[in-house]
């Protein structure tokens, strides 16, 4: 679990890091980087982290 | 994993995301429409020359040099009015970009992905009175409104690419 958190927080994070040069100058090519690769880590960091979630409630019987 | 960490890792992980989405969404589509976006693709290059240059006579780089639209030129020539509109053709322009990129399906010639609609001219030039009192547009003007006879047919050049 510890470790899908980590996972999500790095891609979040490199999606941060790419959706910023399309904040600061947007050009086909940061926008692509943006809409290509930024949306889908953010989805997919967002789906590691309800994954984690759910793994520790599943832990602690709640669900 | 406590209630405030797990609450604390959703800002991070999901409210921040996405407000950071929303805002790149509305600031990087409002950015390409205009014309140095369009610009920045070098395709682009003897077209964007041939809008700025003042002594050309196409249709384009009259409507920019005589300010005659005032801003983001290719765009408002180019994005279909209507509801849906502005939608296809930032949609339309995606696709464009991850094809320049990708070179996948990459045309060797640029051409038009469909004939140009004359609700485009129309958007401006309809309610214009020497548009109306053209005879020459009264004359074709139920084909015009149809799109059956493009604007284009008599309006030329529209571009001069040069460079």
């Amino acid at each position: 679990m510890p470790n899908l958190i980590t996972v999500a927080l790095i891609t979040v994070g490199l999606g941060f890091l790419l959706a910023v040069p399309c904040i600061v100058e947007t050009t086909p090519i940061t926008m692509c980087l943006f809409f290509f690769l930024s949306i889908p880590l953010f989805a997919l960091g967002f789906l590691s982290y309800v994954a984690a979630v759910i793994l520790d409630l599943r832990q602690h019987q709640v669900l | 994993m406590g209630t405030r960490e797990r609450l604390l890792l959703l800002v991070v992980l999901g409210v921040a995301p996405a407000l950071v989405t929303l805002a790149t969404f509305a600031l990087s589509f409002q950015r390409a429409e205009q014309v140095r976006f369009c610009a920045d693709c070098h395709t682009m290059t003897p077209w964007v020359n041939d809008l700025h240059n003042p002594n050309s006579k196409s249709l384009a780089a009259m409507h920019f040099s005589n300010r005659w639209i005032l801003n983001d030129q290719c765009y408002t020539c180019h994005a279909d009015y209507g509801f849906l509109g502005p939608i296809t053709t930032k949609l339309g322009s995606l696709r464009h970009v991850a094809i320049y990129y990708s070179g996948i399906g990459m045309p060797k010639q640029i051409q038009l992905r469909k004939p140009f609609p004359n609700s485009n001219c129309l958007q401006c030039h309809g309610p214009a009175a020497n548009f109306k009192s053209n005879p020459a547009h009264a004359a074709v003007m139920k084909p015009l409104l149809a799109n059956q006879l493009s604007c284009v047919t008599c309006h030329q050049p529209i571009h001069t690419p040069t460079g």
